[in-house]
C-alpha cells in the first residue's frame, strides 16, 4: 500500500454517518485489544502479589516434572519465611500463595500432584485465612488460578455447607463472574496505577525472577511503617469457616489417598503479636490444630511460634533473616519426623 | 447522576437518545419535548429525589410569574407591574438565599453579636445557583416584553435540560428556545451526533484523565495547609497549579460535555471558556472565562448598575460590586468574598495599567511573542494565588498556603515533590497553552462566542479536525480510555455551588 493510499484511508474526507460506523468498529477493536493484553501480559501492571500467582500457575501446569522431598503449601507467611534453596540437602519447593486459603491449597496440591511428586507436604495456613476467603475474585480469578470449572465446584460446596466464606464471596451466578474477571474493565484499577508507577514492571519482572530462582520463595517488600502487630491481634475469636474447613480435609485426604504424610507447622508471628493475640484467640485456633490431627492424618510439627520483632519485614511476613531461622527450625522438626536418609 | 459514570454513559444517555428521536422523527415533537423533560428529571432526582419539590417549586411560580408579567406587558405595551417582578426576583434569591446562604448568615451574626442561633445543616440542592440564575434573566426578559405564549413544557424543558441543568452553561432563553421550536432539531443528525460525541469524549478525557489525575495532589497539599503544615515554597507553587489546571480542566471539561451533549439531541448550547489560559492579562481573562456567568453578571447586573456610562468612581465601583457578588454566588464563605474581591482589585488595576500604556502612545493590540508570553504567565499566577482562597476550606488554610508560596516559611521545600503529578501538570499546561480549544479543533471557530466575540490567535500547535477515520479511531480510543478510568467517578467541583 502506498504513502498516499495510507493517508487517504486515515486522514481522507469521510461521511458523518460513515463515522459513527467507524467509531464502532474502533472501539469495539481496541476493547478486543486490550482484553488481549491485559489477559496475556499482566506481569506489566498487575500487582508484586499477583506474580505470585502467576508464578505458581505456571509452574503447576507446565515445568518438567520434579520431585521433591518436601514441599510446602500456605499463605504469604509461608511465601516470605520457608527459603527452599537454604538446605542444600533436601529438595524441597515453597508453593503457597499470597491470600491464599485452604481451597486454593488443595487445588495447589492437586495440580501438582498431577505433574510432580513428593515424599512429604507442609500445611501453613494463617489462622485469618483458615476463617474467610479474602482473594476468591480478586487473586485466584484474576490470575486464572480458578478455572470455571473449579469455581462451580467451590459454590458447590457453599451452598451446601451453607458458607461462603465472606459474604463478599455469596454472589449470584458465580460462574458468571469468572467470565466477568476476563474482561479489561475488571483491570481498570490495575492498569491505572501501573500507568503512573512506571517501575511497576520492571519491580515484576525481577520479583517473578526471584521466585523462580528462589524455588516459590519471595521476601514481602519493606512496609513503609515496619514494627507494628500482625492481623489476628485486632481479632477477638477464631472460627473456622465450614467451607475453608471442608478444603482442609480434601487437601490431607488428598495426600493420604496418594500415601504422602501431611504435616502442620504454624509461621511465628512476633513477639510483639504474641503477647497482643487473644489468649481465646489463641487457644480455639490451636484447639482447631488438635481437631484436625486427631480426626484426620495431618502430623503437627508445632502449634504456634514467636519470633524477636527485628526478624520481620513488618508486622506479617519475616524478613530473610527470620526466613531462614524459620526454614531451619522447620527442617529440624520434619527431620526429627520424617527423614532418616536426607535427600535420597 | 454525573455525565463520567457507567450509568450515565452505557444507559442513561443511549436511552434517553433512542426514544427522544423514536418520537421527533414520528412527529411527535411535544411528546418528545415531554420525553426529555421526564429524563431530565429523573437525571436531577437520581442524586436526591426531595430536591425535585424545590425544582419544581421553582419552575411553577417563575413560569405563573413570568406569564403574568408578559401579560402587564402586553396589555400597556410598555414594561409593567414593576411590584410583580421584584417579587419574583425575591422569591428566587430567597430561595437560593435560604439553601444556599442561611448557615453563613447566622453564623456571622453569631460571631458578630455573641447569639447562639442554630440551624439545622441545610443541604444545598444540586444546581440552585444556576437555575436560579436563568430564571431571574427570565423574569427580567418578561417584564421587558421580550418573550412571548411560552408553554409550560417549552419552560420546564429550557430549565431542565439536563445537558446544562447541573452546572451550566447558564442558557438564556433567547439561545435555545428557539432551537426547540425548529422541526430539524428532532431528527438525529450524523453530523451533530460525531461532533456531540467528539465534544462529549474530549471533554471526558479532560476530566478523567487531567482533573481527576490531579485531584489526589491537590487535596493533599490543600488538606497539609489546612492542617496548619508548613509546605515550602516550591511544593505549595505546585499545589497551587495543580489546582488551577484542575479547576479548569474539570469545568471546562463539564462544559464541553454539556455542549456535546446538547449537540447530540440537536441543541447548540453556549460556549463557556475560550482559552482563558492564554488570556495575556486579566480583563482577557474575565473575557474566556464561564463566558456564562460574566454575560449573565454584566447584562443583569453591571449595566443596570449603571455599567461604565456613569463615570469612572461609579464605573470602578460597579466592577467591585460584581466581583464580589460573584465571589458570593460561588459560594457561603468569606473566601468567596475576598476571592471576587480581589478579581475586582485586577480588572480595576488592569484598567488603569491599559490607559497608563495609551496614554504613553503604546499600541495594546501589537504584541510581541515574550511580551504575550509575560502576559500569560502573569495572568495564570495571578488567577492561581487567589484560587488558594477559592480552594482553601478556612481562611487560615488559605493564609498558611499562601505563607509558603510567598516563601516565608522558607525557601526549601520540606515535603518530597516525588509523587507530584509532574507529567499530568505540564500535560495540562501543554493542552491549555499549546493547543487550540475544543470550538476551534472541532467546529473551525477562530472567534470567541457571546457578544464580545473577538479574533482567537491560532494555537501554537494548530491541530484541525476533519471527518476521518484517524479522528474516529482516536475519539474510539478517548472512549475507551475514559471508559477504563470510571472506576471512581469523581463529581464535578462546580456541582457545589
Amino acid at each position: 500500500m502506498s504513502l498516499n493510499a495510507i493517508k487517504k484511508f486515515w486522514f481522507g474526507e469521510r461521511s458523518y454517518r460513515s463515522l459513527i460506523g467507524t467509531i464502532l468498529i474502533a472501539g469495539l477493536l481496541l476493547m478486543f485489544l486490550l482484553t488481549l493484553y491485559v489477559q496475556n501480559f499482566q506481569k506489566q501492571f498487575m500487582p508484586l502479589e499477583f506474580l505470585n500467582w502467576t508464578y505458581q500457575l505456571e509452574f503447576l501446569n507446565d515445568a518438567e516434572p520434579e520431585h521433591n522431598d518436601f514441599i510446602v503449601i500456605g499463605d504469604s507467611r509461608s511465601r516470605a519465611g520457608f527459603i527452599p534453596l537454604h538446605n542444600q540437602e533436601l529438595r524441597s519447593r515453597n508453593l503457597s500463595l499470597g491470600g491464599g486459603t485452604a481451597i486454593e491449597a488443595y487445588l495447589t496440591l492437586q495440580r501438582y500432584l498431577e505433574r510432580h511428586t513428593t515424599d512429604a507436604i507442609v500445611l501453613s495456613i494463617a489462622p485469618y485465612h483458615l476463617s474467610g476467603a479474602d482473594v476468591v475474585w480478586q487473586r485466584s480469578a484474576k490470575s486464572g488460578f480458578l478455572s470455571a470449572e473449579n469455581i462451580s465446584d467451590i459454590y458447590a460446596a457453599a451452598e451446601e455447607l451453607n458458607d461462603y466464606a465472606g459474604e463478599e464471596n455469596h454472589v449470584s451466578f458465580p460462574v458468571l463472574r469468572y467470565f466477568y474477571y476476563q474482561l479489561p474493565v475488571v483491570y481498570r484499577a490495575e492498569l491505572r496505577t501501573a500507568a503512573t508507577y512506571p517501575e511497576r514492571s520492571g519491580i515484576n519482572t525481577s520479583s517473578y525472577r526471584q521466585l523462580a530462582a528462589e524455588k516459590g520463595y519471595a521476601q514481602v517488600l519493606r512496609s513503609a511503617q515496619p514494627g507494628g502487630l500482625s492481623r489476628e491481634t485486632r481479632l477477638a475469636e477464631f472460627t473456622p469457616s465450614p467451607l475453608l474447613d471442608l478444603y482442609m480435609r480434601k487437601t490431607i485426604a488428598l495426600a493420604k489417598s496418594k500415601g504422602i504424610p501431611v504435616y502442620w507447622y504454624t509461621v511465628p508471628v512476633s513477639t510483639l503479636s504474641c503477647e497482643a493475640i487473644a489468649t481465646d484467640y489463641r487457644q480455639a485456633f490451636i484447639a482447631y490444630q488438635r481437631k484436625l490431627v486427631a480426626e484426620t492424618s495431618l502430623l503437627q510439627l508445632n502449634e504456634s511460634a514467636c519470633y524477636a520483632p527485628e526478624l520481620f519485614t513488618e508486622p506479617n511476613h519475616l524478613n530473610r533473616a527470620g526466613a531462614k531461622a524459620m526454614t531451619d527450625d522447620l527442617i529440624t522438626k520434619l527431620l526429627g519426623r520424617q527423614f532418616s536418609n536426607p535427600g535420597q | 447522576m454525573i455525565f463520567n459514570s457507567y450509568e450515565f454513559i452505557l444507559a442513561f444517555l443511549p436511552v434517553t437518545a433512542l426514544v427522544f428521536f423514536f418520537l421527533g422523527r414520528r412527529g411527535f415533537h411535544e411528546s418528545a419535548m415531554l420525553w426529555l423533560v421526564v429524563a431530565s428529571l429523573f437525571f436531577y432526582g437520581w442524586w436526591e429525589p426531595r430536591y425535585l419539590l424545590v425544582l419544581f417549586a421553582s419552575i411553577s411560580v417563575n413560569y405563573f410569574i413570568g406569564t403574568s408579567l408578559q401579560k402587564s406587558f402586553d396589555q400597556k405595551g410598555t414594561p409593567a407591574n414593576k411590584p410583580l417582578l421584584i417579587l419574583g426576583i425575591t422569591f428566587n434569591l430567597g430561595l437560593l438565599g435560604y439553601y444556599k446562604y442561611a448557615n453563613f448568615f447566622i453564623d456571622n451574626l453569631n460571631n458578630l453579636s455573641g447569639t447562639t442561633f442554630v440551624l439545622e445543616t441545610i443541604v444545598l440542592p444540586l444546581a440552585i445557583s444556576f437555575f436560579t440564575f436563568q430564571q431571574i434573566a427570565f423574569l427580567c426578559d418578561s417584564y421587558k416584553g421580550l418573550i412571548k405564549d411560552l408553554s409550560l413544557l417549552h419552560y420546564t424543558l429550557f430549565v431542565t435540560f439536563f445537558p446544562q441543568l447541573i452546572a451550566g452553561p447558564i442558557v438564556h432563553h433567547s439561545f435555545v428556545l428557539p432551537q426547540f421550536a425548529k422541526a430539524e432539531t428532532f431528527s438525529p443528525k450524523a453530523r451533530n451526533i460525531i461532533i456531540g460525541l467528539a465534544f462529549f469524549l474530549l471533554g471526558l478525557f479532560k476530566k478523567v484523565i487531567i482533573a481527576d489525575g490531579l485531584s489526589a495532589h491537590v487535596d493533599l497539599i490543600f488538606g497539609n495547609a489546612e492542617r496548619g503544615i508548613e509546605l515550602g515554597i516550591i511544593n505549595s507553587w505546585v499545589g497551587a497549579y495543580a489546582f488551577t489546571l484542575q479547576l479548569y480542566f474539570d469545568f471546562s471539561g463539564y462544559s464541553d460535555m454539556a455542549i456535546g451533549l446538547g449537540r447530540m439531541f440537536g441543541i447548540k448550547l453556549p460556549n463557556n471558556f475560550c482559552s482563558p489560559y492564554k488570556a495575556t492579562n486579566i480583563t482577557d481573562f474575565w473575557r474566556r472565562w464561564h463566558m456564562t456567568l460574566t454575560t449573565f453578571l454584566r447584562d443583569y447586573l453591571y449595566i443596570p448598575l449603571g455599567g461604565n456610562r456613569k463615570g469612572p468612581v461609579r464605573r470602578d465601583t460597579n466592577m467591585m460590586i460584581v466581583l464580589l457578588l460573584s465571589g458570593f454566588w460561588h459560594g457561603a464563605s468569606w473566601n468567596f468574598v475576598i476571592w471576587g474581591g480581589m478579581h475586582g482589585v485586577f480588572l480595576i488595576i488592569n484598567r488603569y495599567w491599559r490607559m497608563f500604556r495609551t496614554s504613553l502612545g503604546h499600541d495594546l493590540e501589537t504584541t510581541t511573542f515574550a511580551g504575550r508570553a509575560v502576559g500569560i504567565g502573569m495572568t495564570v499566577t495571578c488567577w492561581a494565588v487567589s484560587l488558594v482562597l477559592f480552594r482553601a476550606e478556612t481562611f487560615d488554610g488559605a493564609m498558611v498556603l499562601l505563607s509558603s508560596m510567598f516563601g516565608l516559611d522558607g525557601i526549601a521545600h520540606k515535603a518530597s515533590l516525588r509523587n507530584a503529578p509532574l507529567v499530568i501538570i505540564l500535560l495540562g499546561f501543554f493542552v491549555a497553552w499549546c493547543l487550540p480549544n475544543l470550538h476551534q479543533l472541532i467546529e473551525g471557530s477562530q472567534r470567541c462566542c457571546g457578544k464580545g466575540a473577538y479574533q482567537l490567535r491560532r494555537a501554537l500547535i494548530p491541530v484541525t479536525w476533519s471527518p476521518n477515520r484517524a479522528w474516529a479511531t482516536a475519539l474510539a480510543g478517548v472512549f475507551i480510555l475514559c471508559l477504563m478510568l470510571l472506576d471512581r467517578p469523581s463529581e464535578f467541583l462546580y456541582y457545589q455551588f
